[in-house]
């Protein structure tokens, strides 16, 4: 098992309401979960968790067998794609330079420059943006700039993905990309994480976890996309 | 129209009491009306002029014209006065002007309006035939205003006349026997008339009025020249002391092994020091010129006087500007470009603070850098505004504290343009090695720790997560910013420190479309502007820092112009 929440419940800092209450969640090695959840419904909080960025009030996060929030080396092989937004574009940064800073976090680091090289390299063509290698990222559409976050994530060859929403505002190409190269990494064994509140196309995901505060059902897409539960809370986020 | 009228009749009548003292108030609270008058040497003439006649007040003090500020209290003290008088030369002519304005002109006397024959900028009054022209001004004035006291105010004058030519015997006799040609150079025009009258040669002087003065590397280079060239003797105003003039001189005179003399006075009395009234003024004068006299100086230096005077100031402008520079190529990326505007307006409160309770200036500066860091730091978290709203919040205040601390301080002689345009060729030897061995320690850290200070201020959400301990490297970068900011500051005044903090790097983030390739350029533009800047400020004879923020400013204007966006 790669990760396993038990009883997780969290509040946030003046907030009487948790942001997550028991959450008892687990997921295997070589599965794609798509976690889901109207806004507010604790998806965020809950990759922190499993980062170890937050201290839970009750339960426990168990990721590749250790404590995240007190074993800070387990985070190294655990690769988190932020939101584009989050990243400075004005940063003096190739697409090359990137993808270096998890080429250089990973737990199986690049011994010489060549080594180095070719793994960024790789990392870009599973994303299909090598020829963007040298492309200062301010000079990136939203598409490219999300697949070279991906990529960056690739170079860190982690044992687990956590992506956050990375298909906000990217083109169908872009996605069907980042899809494409995920879709790989699951059958290499690797754990992938994806958290979204509007996505097109389910199938490419093993499972769905919906959340909101409390895990309201967990399943096959189709099984729980048909959850009245679900669409209810679906239909009230659409309204 | 007519509602303005109005307003303005309700506007004199409400001021009326304030502005125009009453008639019972023409008498002061020893039986004699008050005439406020500005320096203390002038309060000494007007009261031995006006002796049974007024009681006299100095408004200045110890405080400098340059710094005086008009608080509710002063303004009320200056209205209220019988009469207010004042000599009219340099910013003491503003500080005159400010109270005929509060005033609105009522018996308010410039008195280099009725004398003549002297040069208003010169301190014509140090030599005893200038001070008899003040004081019959200061006669007429009272005259004027009291003539049923004119027989007083004549036998009074007669008197002071009498004293003056006492003292002018006395001085032809003490400067009688020493060595002529007796050459001196001062920091002001203090002593130009004096020289005048007793056969002193002036050679030099840094700043050729008493107003506001910034100093420049030509005019320190050309004072330089012309005092080792004639092998006089600088005598240090103690008007000027702890002022930018005051370290240009003695930092320069010290490397170029030419000898300090004094203090002289031409404004301020020192009544701790003996020094009570106009006449010993005089004499304290006499016998610092006289004993300078005494010892003739001798210029030593192996290196060109060029060298001597610019080369420690490069030095330290170089160190600073890089280490700044690159330590502001990573905080512009998170954000903080307005930072160090706070940094430098907190560190003003702290100067303030350290010099009125006579602390360490760099240490004041540098504690209360850290203070305004780390309040806009927390209040930032705290209140969820955003950081450039809370940073002007933060520096607005922390300059308003450090005026409100002045004016509070009596006796300040502190000028805030000296904070603002400190001038590098005022660098010591100790002061440009310091600067040198902190700048490498900057840099070496900046270079060791590059990774992580990247990632943290350009994805901090993906730094946290990778393991990086983000809390530790935004505080980290807080404190080193603030250090070196500090630094700058006090090595070569505010605006150069907070310009290399920020022009240098914006400009490298157009030029630059690597880590690597920005982290050079945000050292080279600073190390090639600050040789292009001293040059310049050579050639064109101006403020060394502040020409080199314009080589800055230029660069980046170039550089926005010909390079497409990044």
């Amino acid at each position: 098992m790669a990760v396993k929440v038990f009883g997780l419940t969290v509040f946030y800092n003046g907030n009487s309401r948790p942001a997550l209450e028991d959450v008892t969640v687990e997921f295997r090695k070589g599965e794609m979960v798509l976690l889901m959840g109207p806004n507010g419904a604790g998806k965020s909080t809950l990759i922190r968790a499993i980062l170890g960025l937050v201290r839970p009030a009750a339960g426990r996060v168990e990721v590749l067998g250790t404590d995240p929030a007190r074993d800070r080396s387990v985070r190294r092989r655990i690769a988190y794609v932020p939101q584009a937004r989050s990243l400075n574009v004005q940063a003096p940064l190739r697409v090359r330079d990137l993808v270096e800073m998890g080429a250089l976090l990973s737990p199986r680091r690049p011994d010489h420059d060549g080594e180095l090289a070719r793994r960024i390299e790789t990392a870009l063509e599973s994303v299909g943006l090598l020829d963007k290698i040298n492309a200062r990222i301010a000079h990136l559409s939203g598409g490219q700039l999300a697949r070279a976050l991906l990529a960056r994530a690739l170079a860190q060859d982690p044992e687990i993905y956590l992506l956050d929403e990375p298909f906000e505002s990217i083109d169908a190409a872009s996605e069907a990309a980042v899809l494409r190269a995920l879709r790989s990494e699951r059958e290499r064994g690797k754990l992938v994480l994806v958290t979204e509140h509007h996505i097109t196309d389910f199938s490419e995901f093993d499972r769905i976890v919906f959340l909101n505060r409390r895990v309201i059902a967990s399943g096959r897409p189709d099984e729980v996309l048909s959850n009245r539960s679900v669409t209810d809370l679906l239909l009230a986020g659409h309204r | 129209m007519r509602g303005l009228s109005a307003l303005s009749l309700i506007a004199v009548v409400a001021f009326v009491p304030l502005l125009v003292p009453v008639a019972d108030s023409d008498v002061g609270s020893k039986g004699l009306p008050t005439v406020l008058v500005t320096t203390e040497v002038l309060a000494d003439l007007a009261a031995k002029v006006g002796r049974g006649v007024v009681r006299v007040e100095s408004v200045l003090g110890r405080t400098s014209p340059e710094t005086f500020t008009l608080t509710p209290g002063t303004a009320m003290k200056v209205a209220d006065a019988d009469a207010f008088l004042y000599v009219g030369y340099g910013s003491e002519d503003k500080v005159g002007r400010l109270a005929a304005d509060v005033r609105r002109g009522v018996r308010t006397f410039r008195l280099l309006d009725v004398i003549e024959g002297v040069n208003p900028n010169e301190a014509f009054w140090a030599s005893p035939k200038g001070a008899l022209k003040l004081a019959e001004a200061i006669g007429l004035v009272l005259v004027q205003l009291y003539p049923e006291r004119s027989d007083v105010i004549a036998r009074n004058l007669e008197a002071l006349r009498r004293e003056l030519s006492g003292l002018d015997a006395w001085i032809r006799s003490e400067l009688e026997s020493t060595r002529r040609p007796l050459r001196v150079a001062t920091i002001r025009p203090s002593l130009n008339a004096f020289a005048r009258e007793y056969g002193l040669e002036v050679v030099a002087r840094l700043a050729d009025h008493f107003g506001t003065y910034e100093p420049n590397a030509a005019s320190t280079l050309h004072f330089f020249e012309r005092v080792s060239g004639t092998g006089a003797v600088i005598l240090m105003e103690a008007e000027e002391e702890g002022s930018t003039l005051a370290e240009v001189v003695s930092a320069n005179a010290r490397r170029i092994g030419i000898r300090l003399a004094g203090p002289i006075y031409y404004e301020r009395l020192d009544p701790e020091g003996g020094i009570s009234s106009y006449e010993d003024m005089v004499r304290w004068n006499v016998r610092v010129i006289a004993s300078a006299a005494a010892e003739p100086t001798e210029p030593r230096t192996g290196l060109p006087l060029i060298a001597a005077v610019l080369l420690p100031g490069f030095v330290a402008l170089l160190a600073v500007s890089v280490s700044t520079s690159l330590v502001g190529s990573f905080a512009v990326m998170r954000g903080w470009a307005i930072f160090g505007d706070a940094l430098s307006h907190g560190a003003i409160a702290g100067l303030v603070a350290a010099y009125l309770v006579g602390f360490d200036f760099y240490l004041g500066a540098l504690a209360a850098g850290l203070v305004v860091a780390l309040s806009v730091s927390y209040l930032e978290r705290r209140t969820g505004l955003r950081g450039d709203l809370v940073i002007a919040v933060t520096f607005t205040s922390m300059l308003a504290l450090a005026v409100v601390m002045l004016s509070k301080s009596g006796g300040a002689t502190l000028k805030l343009e000296d904070v603002l345009f400190a001038d590098v060729t005022a660098s010591t030897e100790e002061g440009v090695l310091g600067t040198a061995v902190f700048s490498l320690g900057v840099v070496a850290f900046l270079l060791a720790f590059r990774r992580p200070l990247l990632a943290y201020v350009t994805d901090p959400y993906w730094s946290e997560a990778a393991g990086i301990r983000t809390a530790l490297v935004h505080y980290a970068l807080l404190t080193l910013l603030s250090v070196t900011v500090i630094t700058a500051f006090m090595t070569v005044g505010a605006i150069p420190a907070v310009a290399s903090m920020i022009i240098p790097p914006a400009t490298a983030l157009l030029l630059s479309s690597s880590p690597r390739s920005y982290l050079i350029a945000s050292a080279l533009i600073p190390a090639l502007s600050a040789a292009a800047g001293v040059a310049a400020s050579v050639l064109f004879d101006t403020n060394v820092g502040s020409t080199v923020v314009l080589v800055y400013a230029v660069t980046f204007v170039a550089v926005a112009l010909t390079r497409r966006r990044p």
